[in-house]
């Protein structure tokens, strides 16, 4: 994403097209993988011009991603490019935006569920469908944008690992694995992190916002999977499922047989913050309904107290705003954070 | 009567067939100095110390085994 991207203000729109359709919306999202060329290496497929998420009330996640174009040739091109990426990755819906659709292409998008808007009809569905101003919410976004990019840059510079697992792998990895990563990368960032500095304050609301995807995506996999035993369905689907725990189990007794621990750390299987994790993760399940609205709460905040958007988490309700408070509090505790880095969202 | 096969197959197809896990094992039991009995294996593992690790390899370990571990990314 560039200050010369001619397909910006397609994204924007599209981004708060999805965000009238109820999903939290990012842009230019990219997906990757990692694999063995000449050494182990990240590789980029592609990415998602814009990607919106949402939970069901029970939980369950929902993707959707648009491929937005400022051209008018190659509809039909990009329509299979983009039906391609929503089946190899499980995105759930998608949408093309182009400055013009050619008729064939629009008649190939019916048969493979893609929604097509043109240019101008997005123009018109925001306006008559949403009554949205236009030119006010492109001037909106796009001061969102720099301030997201500059607050980015600087959180990035001084962090980053933790930056580059949020830009390149979070996106492209399991639930488990990104609540136990956010934890690990989070706590070992305790020291370095000033509550004073808003670029700071901002990263640490950043990883609380992944983090409650990912952690309502696992409270999904328990309610779908073992909801009359929550606490061992999460306890399993924390690392991955009942054979990986396993495996995990063996790996861990027989490395604990031949080395012992030292002094200051041993080897435990579960990490000390487990069965404070999982305690939350049962609150959320239990307000489920609630939860479900965590993301768009957290994201709210963001815009409003960092990008300058008036007034996106106001209409949060009053256990969400609860629940995401105390997803905070558990990640200042797991992680020995000030208190301080988070009062953007505790004062709320 | 195994190298007549090999010879065979030689001739059949240009290829010999695989060796066997087998013949790799008796291969390794032949070597010299590279099997011990299970009596001197364990009064050697006996005499070894322990690992020792750090503080910092020791969570890197649990990291791993947990599936946490980002640092090799």
């Amino acid at each position: 994403l560039t200050s010369i991207d001619k397909d910006l203000p397609q994204k924007y729109l599209t981004k708060v097209l999805f965000e009238k359709l109820g999903y939290v919306a990012e842009i230019a999202v990219q997906i990757t993988s990692k694999s063995y060329k000449t050494g182990y290496a990240r590789q980029t497929y592609s990415d998602y011009d814009v990607l919106g998420v949402r939970f069901e009330p029970d939980l369950q996640l929902l993707r959707i991603a648009a491929e937005c174009k400022s051209g008018e040739a190659k509809a039909v091109e990009e329509l299979l490019k983009l039906k391609g990426v929503l089946t190899a990755f499980g995105i759930q819906r998608g949408y093309l935006i182009k400055s013009k659709i050619a008729q064939n292409a629009r008649e190939l998008a019916g048969n493979v569920g893609i929604t097509t808007f043109s240019a101008a009809e997005l123009q018109q569905f925001l306006t008559t469908a949403f009554r949205i101003d236009l030119d006010e919410t492109l001037r909106t976004e796009a001061a969102a944008n720099i301030s997201l990019r500059t607050l980015d840059a600087r959180f990035g510079s001084g962090f980053e690992q933790l930056w580059k697992y949020l830009r390149f792998e979070f996106w492209n990895r399991e639930c488990h694995r990104n609540v136990q990563a956010l934890l690990r990368l989070s706590a070992s960032l305790s020291k370095q992190l000033d509550k004073r500095d808003s670029a700071h304050r901002f990263g640490a609301m950043r990883v609380l916002y992944y983090l409650s995807l990912a952690l309502l995506e696992l409270c999904g996999k328990v309610i779908a999977m073992g909801l009359s035993d929550p606490g061992r369905t999460f306890s399993v689907q924390i690392f991955g499922g009942a054979r990986e725990r396993r495996e995990r189990e063996v790996l861990f007794d027989m490395v604990h047989q031949y080395v012992p621990s030292s002094q200051d750390a041993v080897f435990a299987f579960e990490p000390d913050y487990m069965s404070g994790l999982s305690e939350l993760a049962m609150r959320l399940i239990r307000s489920a309904s609630d939860a479900a609205e965590i993301p768009r709460f957290l994201h709210g905040v963001i815009e409003e107290k960092f990008m300058g958007i008036g007034d996106r988490a106001g209409g949060a309700g009053t256990v969400t705003r609860k629940l995401s408070q105390d997803i905070a509090l558990f990640v200042m505790k797991a992680a020995a954070l000030d208190r301080a880095i988070f009062e953007e969202l505790l004062a709320y | 009567m195994k190298a007549l096969d090999q010879a065979i197959a030689l001739l059949q197809t240009g290829e010999p067939h695989l060796e066997s896990e087998d013949v790799q094992s008796a291969r390794q039991l032949l070597l010299p100095g590279h099997y011990l009995n299970p009596t001197a294996t364990r009064a050697r593992f006996a005499s070894v110390d322990p690992a020792t690790l750090t503080t910092p390899a020791v969570e890197y370990v649990n990291d791993i085994i947990r599936g946490a571990a980002v640092d090799f990314d």
